[in-house]
């Protein structure tokens, strides 16, 4: 058999650090260390010997720069060296409790909806097949399609999402969020968050509240630590007298960075976890999955690039299942059926071996449109 | 791993936290460093000045960038003065280029599949696939470092991993 993407990574892994040498007693630290210590340190304006007015005015212009520096990028202060965009900044409170909200009951939502065939009859076999097309892939669309559903209005841009807060008309709960997202097909999805919020520390917030998508109520409970623009989120997403069934999700904030990790519990049962980062560049979004559930490790990469005017995304995958591993790649585009004026995913795969092939997959997401907009639309995807 | 405790500690010179920040970083290191010497001993020495430099340097380190990509950017420079060196002194030899391994525990076997795979691709390729792979980086660290679009580090990575997949099929149908 070929070997995989990830035995080939995995060869060049092992042979290369067994190569590292070691240097670490070729290295004095304390003779270092000593040194750095004794040496003056005179920083560089004590060096010049400006007049007492220059240094004033020198003093005032850096100050000025850093501040305009610091509010051109939208207030989200300098960037590091090398950043073309900086990734969504979930600064304030409401923000993250509707972009976890969001996140989490989409891919919850999408779950209950794809077939579970996967989770109840877990694959025995352990090869794939390319005679009877039994290749592994097929086995995790319907988690690949919810992720991509769930990523979907993140793919589409930072600068569609809309945030309103107000207070909330349910007397059970004090905050109303509701937010718009657009989809790669233009479409706008509402999200309506209605939460109750307790301080329990200085930093650190209890949220309790409901997300509604889709016609359907899930129930929410999370829990927030912020330090500066760091923070640590916990949010459980439930059907309500079904505590059993969640997913859970924490997001967490440091250094520029922001990770996800989520976990889905059926039954009182893991299902699967897996992590998940995303990362912006001009044109580029790229979100890096890692799952593994009771029998796989699946690693996923899937890419938005902007293609003219079509918005594609391809996704890199590579499973590992028992003793049998696959890859592949999947451009998926975003298709309007006219039978009934939904958008569907169609993915076209391309295994290692180069076989290909295509399924339709169901989008969630959708609200219905008249028949002047599909026409804009229809004519803009086809 | 979590830097900035380890960085205290050194600062107060902590033997023990600068050998677990080495231990932690020394494949990225040497993974950036060799694609650019091509040079194993010479890589080596790379290393150690990386480190040295590291540690004098370690008061300008500022929490607000990951110190990974510090590190990796000393490592970078290092390496690119000390080939500038070499290019301009005509006593030292020419780099040996074919001199990327020497044998150690692991098979002949994977040490030849090791050193064929990376002759397939070009040296950008060689480097991007060596910080991912070895050195653990993701994409975006790579793009940041090397001063490149992350579309492009993608699109270069996943290339490289697709003509090596390429000479495994050629392989097998022979």
């Amino acid at each position: 058999m070929t070997k995989s993407k990830k035995q080939i990574q995995r060869t060049i892994k092992q042979e290369m650090r067994q190569e590292t040498p070691d240097v670490l007693d070729r290295i004095s630290f304390h003779a270092i260390m000593n040194e750095r210590k004794t040496r003056i340190h005179v920083p560089w304006y004590k060096k010049l010997s400006l007049p007492r007015l220059s240094t004033s005015l020198a003093t005032v212009i850096v100050i000025a720069l850093i501040l305009f520096v610091s509010f051109a990028d939208g207030g989200n202060g300098l960037l590091p060296p090398g950043d073309t965009k900086q990734p969504i900044t979930l600064s304030a409170r409401e923000e993250i409790y509707s972009i976890s909200a969001m996140q989490s009951t989409t891919l919850f939502h999408q779950l209950s909806l794809e077939t579970n065939s996967l989770f109840d009859h877990p694959r025995t076999l352990n090869y794939s097949n390319v005679s009877t097309n039994n290749y592994l892939i097929n086995d995790y669309l319907p988690v690949i399609n919810s992720y991509i559903t769930m990523l979907e209005p993140i793919m589409s841009g930072v600068e569609n999402y809309t945030v309103v807060v107000e207070t909330s008309p349910d007397e059970t709960y004090t905050h109303r969020v509701t937010f718009q997202t657009i989809t790669l097909s233009n479409e706008t999805v509402d999200f309506e968050l209605h939460y109750n919020e307790t301080q329990i520390d200085d930093d650190e917030f209890l949220m309790e509240g409901i997300m509604i998508i889709g016609g359907v109520t899930y129930q929410l409970e999370g829990e927030i630590t912020l330090d500066d623009d760091e923070f640590e989120m916990t949010l459980i997403a439930y059907l309500p007298n079904q505590d059993d069934t969640y997913i859970e999700l924490e997001i967490v904030r440091k250094h520029d960075e922001q990770s996800f990790e989520y976990e889905y519990v059926r039954r009182g049962e893991t299902i699967f976890e897996s992590s998940m980062t995303i990362e912006y560049d001009d044109d580029e979004i790229v979100a890096e999955i890692e799952y593994e559930d009771q029998t796989s490790e699946v690693e996923l990469e899937i890419v938005r690039k902007l293609d003219g005017p079509r918005s594609r995304l391809w996704v890199y995958y590579d499973i590992s299942h028992l003793d049998a591993d696959e890859d592949g790649e999947i451009r998926i585009d975003i298709v309007l059926d006219q039978s009934d004026n939904a958008y569907y995913y169609l993915y076209t795969i391309t295994v290692e071996d180069d076989h290909t092939f295509t399924i339709r997959k169901a989008r969630s997401l959708r609200t219905p449109l008249n028949i002047d907009e599909i026409h804009t639309l229809n004519n803009k995807l086809m | 791993m979590d830097y900035s405790s380890y960085i205290k500690a050194i600062k107060k010179h902590d033997e023990q936290a600068f050998g677990a920040v080495y231990h932690e970083t020394k494949h990225a290191v040497y993974a950036m460093i060799l694609p650019i010497v091509k040079d194993r001993s010479l890589a080596e020495d790379v290393m150690q000045e990386t480190y040295i430099k590291m540690l004098k340097s370690i008061d300008q380190y500022q929490k607000k960038y990951k110190f990974i990509n510090w590190l990796l950017t000393i490592a970078k420079n290092t390496a690119l003065d000390e080939l500038r060196k070499r290019s301009h002194d005509s006593s030292v030899s020419p780099l040996d280029t074919d001199d990327l391994f020497i044998a150690k525990e692991s098979s002949i076997e994977t040490r030849l599949i090791t050193e064929h795979y990376l002759s397939l691709i070009p040296d950008e390729e060689k480097q991007i696939v060596l910080l991912k792979v070895v050195g653990d980086l993701k994409h975006k660290e790579i793009a940041q470092l090397l001063g490149k679009p992350l579309g492009t580090i993608t699109y270069l990575y996943n290339k490289a991993i697709k003509t090596m997949q390429r000479y495994e099929r050629s392989e097998r149908d022979d």
